[in-house]
């Protein structure tokens, strides 16, 4: 997958925003949540991802010491953030049922 | 120690010995004269030690490891180093660069814990640092503080010859203190051309690109001795070589001066403010 398209990146965002909003977060457990889920996606995707989704405040960060010892940031949602995964999923799923009638109605063109 | 600390290392003992020659050979010079200027001793023995100090501040502030990045493989740490240089090197707030160092560090500690190769996570290292660069302002946005910075160094040169110009001659004042105009033309050059393509060049993993600045006041010197010797009998050439410009003529113009150090400082933090801002 080409994660560095900007209809990835957008769904990938919204993805994060999901994850966020079920769990605190940080860097390298998105990108290990993602690639669970089957994106296939590295730190050099999701980080500035998760930066952009600060700098815009739909996330807050709360910074705690990792188990390495370096400072870390655990993200979770703010309500700006719910707001923009609402608009998100509501975007998604108008997306998804035209694709959908296209890829059918191309289908069925095939099939007569 | 990385090749690219290696040659940063190498770039600042370098500076520092040419600068530790020139006062030497200076120092030789006020000795043999007849009236042994004190002032002169005493700015010469400073600018040693400046010298001298730059190297350990070198080390420490930028070559030696901090206590995290020393849990970094050194595949790991290559990476990490042109992420933290490019960071380090643009236009975002001190807070910024320091979050997102911390942010890049823990991240990588934890993917080397995972076992996973660093190509696996950062192919491009470069292209990352853009991106992060990205989600804080819109591309060519930043730059523009690269003008404004430029202005506060070349002020700070002016200020910073002129003081050391009349250090060294006790008996005229500091408004009689004229600066040569090839020492204006070059400080002109390393405010608003040397120091924002360094820091460009040197965000990439061409290491190589830390040598600039020795390069370039090598060529400087090297051309000004070339068009001495060739073309010294044009007038233009002759002011460039020896003219000099009293660049701090009375009190109003250095008022002038700190004037306008603090409002470009002001205003490089209101517009870097509103840049920040407006992202998309």
């Amino acid at each position: 997958m080409n994660n560095d398209t900007q209809i990835v990146k957008g769904i990938l965002e919204g993805c994060i925003l999901k994850i966020a909003e079920n769990e605190e977060i940080y860097g390298y457990k998105a990108v290990e949540k993602l690639n669970i889920l089957g994106f296939e996606v590295n730190e050099a995707t999701v980080y500035p991802i998760l930066t952009r989704l600060q700098n815009k405040e739909y996330v807050k960060i709360d910074k705690r010491p990792s188990p390495y010892g370096p400072m870390r940031k655990y993200y979770s949602l703010t309500k700006a953030g719910k707001e923009r995964l609402q608009e998100f999923k509501d975007t998604w799923d108008r997306i998804k049922n035209i694709v959908s009638k296209i890829m059918e109605g191309d289908k069925n063109d095939k099939k007569k | 120690m990385t090749k690219r600390n290696k040659i940063v290392l190498f770039s600042s003992i370098f500076l520092a010995l040419c600068v530790i020659i020139g006062l030497i050979s200076n120092l030789k010079y006020t000795l043999t004269d007849d009236s042994i200027n004190i002032r002169s001793l005493v700015l010469i023995g400073i600018l040693l030690l400046l010298s001298i100090i730059s190297i350990p501040v070198v080390y420490f502030g930028k070559v030696r490891k901090s206590k995290f990045e020393r849990l970094l493989s050194d595949e790991y740490f290559q990476k990490y180093e042109i992420i933290r240089d490019a960071v380090m090197n643009s236009q975002l707030t001190n807070i910024a660069k320091k979050e997102i160092k911390e942010d890049v560090l823990d991240m990588l500690i934890s993917s080397q814990k995972s076992g996973r190769k660093a190509e696996d996570i950062i192919e491009n290292p470069e292209t990352f640092s853009r991106n992060i660069l990205l989600a804080y302002a819109k591309p060519g946005r930043l730059p523009v503080l690269s003008v404004i910075d430029g202005i506060v160094y070349f002020s700070f040169l002016i200020l910073g010859a002129s003081i050391i110009l009349w250090f060294e001659q006790a008996s005229r004042s500091l408004f009689e203190i004229g600066i040569d105009i090839s020492m204006l033309t070059f400080f002109f050059i390393i405010s608003f051309i040397l120091i924002p393509v360094t820091r460009k060049l040197t965000s990439t993993r061409n290491y190589w690109m830390f040598l600039l600045p020795i390069g370039f006041g090598l060529v400087f010197v090297l051309f000004a001795e070339i068009i001495r010797r060739f073309f010294y009998d044009n007038e233009i050439i002759r002011q460039l070589l020896d003219g000099t410009v009293r660049m701090v003529p009375n009190i109003f113009i250095l008022i002038i001066y700190i004037i306008l150090i603090s409002v470009a400082l002001f205003l490089k933090s209101y517009i870097r403010r509103w840049l920040l801002r407006t992202i998309d």
